[in-house]
């Protein structure tokens, strides 16, 4: 299984990953992108099974890569990682096509309740 | 949704935050004392709501900068006192302090859910004066906070009562200054550059106006040359 993480700090990408290995996934492959336009570009090379990307990021933000990478595959799985969660912001995620909204801090077991229906 | 009841579960439950941030222990304790965070070097991130408007501010003194910064990825333990030392923080460790601030705007939406986003990071010594004026005034909460295995520092926490227009940059922020380079910063005392604006402004309308005056000049010089030469001819 691939997994696309796209988010603007470094050490976040490196933490999710952390917590998917926590959260006691194997055999997986990640790619990481640091924007959405990256993640775009990234999603056409990688053809990830999953994408999790952060929503504020300079460049092009999480809404944008979501809406973008949806007009090229509509059934892509994509949810988002990001530390404004507001119920607003959850509608909005959800209303584009986004499958589950982490919120930043997070656990392994975060990751595991919302990705364990599509790694498993 | 969290509630605040008591100053100490509040430190309790800022801690959580920063807990589940690195994965390991963190625990916050309030301080009696407000405003001794404000006495050594620290770093300083604003936050503002959905209308743009600063809401709160969160500080942490160097000793804390570095043990978080360096918790958030994993670094040496053993390395934080290293940096101290050299005040050296890399570029990574710049961004990882910039994205545990903006995971730490969780701290505003504990008492009610509100949009709350990071605005940007200061350096002690090149602070807006909005800002400077609004820590100094402001009855922040004060905590000790200790990193597992990174070491201890201290950090306020300052909430406007009333929320406030954003405080103007005079000066370049941290993050846009560290942004920029794309090398290591400078060590922290002397990474945000000098501003240099300001001054050229004026200069490049002076001139326009000058130009303008010549040729009002040079213009009026033809035509009375052109109603001397009408009237000599006559």
């Amino acid at each position: 299984m691939k997994v696309l993480i796209v988010d603007d700090s470094r050490g976040m990408r490196m933490m999710i990953r952390r917590a998917i290995r926590q959260a006691g996934f194997g055999n997986l492959t990640f790619e990481d992108a640091a924007n959405g336009q990256e993640g775009l570009e990234k999603y056409d090379s990688f053809a990830p099974d999953i994408i999790l990307s952060d929503w504020n990021m300079p460049v092009m933000d999480g809404m944008d890569f979501l809406k973008a990478v949806k007009r090229k595959n509509a059934g892509v799985r994509f949810g988002f990682v990001t530390s404004q969660a507001t119920l607003v912001m959850k509608q909005e995620a959800k209303k584009a096509g986004a499958l589950f909204l982490i919120s930043k801090p997070f656990t392994p077991d975060n990751f595991k309740d919302h990705l364990d229906p599509y790694l498993s | 949704m969290a509630k605040f009841v008591s100053f100490q579960s509040k430190a309790a439950d800022i801690g959580d935050i920063y807990e589940q941030m690195f994965g390991r222990d963190v625990v916050f304790k309030p301080l009696s004392f407000t405003h001794k965070v404000l006495d050594e070097s620290y770093i300083v991130a604003t936050f503002k709501n959905e209308n743009d408007q600063v809401i709160g501010a969160i500080i942490f003194d160097m000793p804390l900068a570095a043990a978080m910064s360096m918790a958030f990825t994993e670094m040496p333990p053993e390395s934080v006192g290293e940096l101290l030392a050299s005040g050296r923080f890399t570029h990574d460790l710049w961004e990882n302090l910039h994205e545990i601030f903006n995971i730490s705007c969780r701290i505003f939406s504990l008492r009610k859910e509100r949009q709350v986003r990071l605005s940007q990071m200061f350096q002690h010594d090149h602070l807006p004066k909005g800002l400077k004026s609004f820590l100094q005034n402001s009855k922040g909460d004060a905590f000790s906070a200790s990193v597992a295995e990174y070491g201890v520092g201290e950090c306020m926490i300052a909430q406007a009562e009333h929320t406030i227009p954003c405080f103007p940059p005079s000066k370049p922020t941290l993050y846009d200054s560290f942004q920029e380079a794309d090398h290591a910063p400078e060590p922290v005392k002397e990474s945000v550059s000098k501003p240099t604006t300001h001054r050229s402004t004026p200069k490049k309308t002076e001139k326009p106006q000058s130009n303008g005056n010549t040729a009002i000049v040079v213009v009026g010089l033809i035509v009375a040359a052109a109603i001397a030469f009408f009237v000599f001819q006559q």
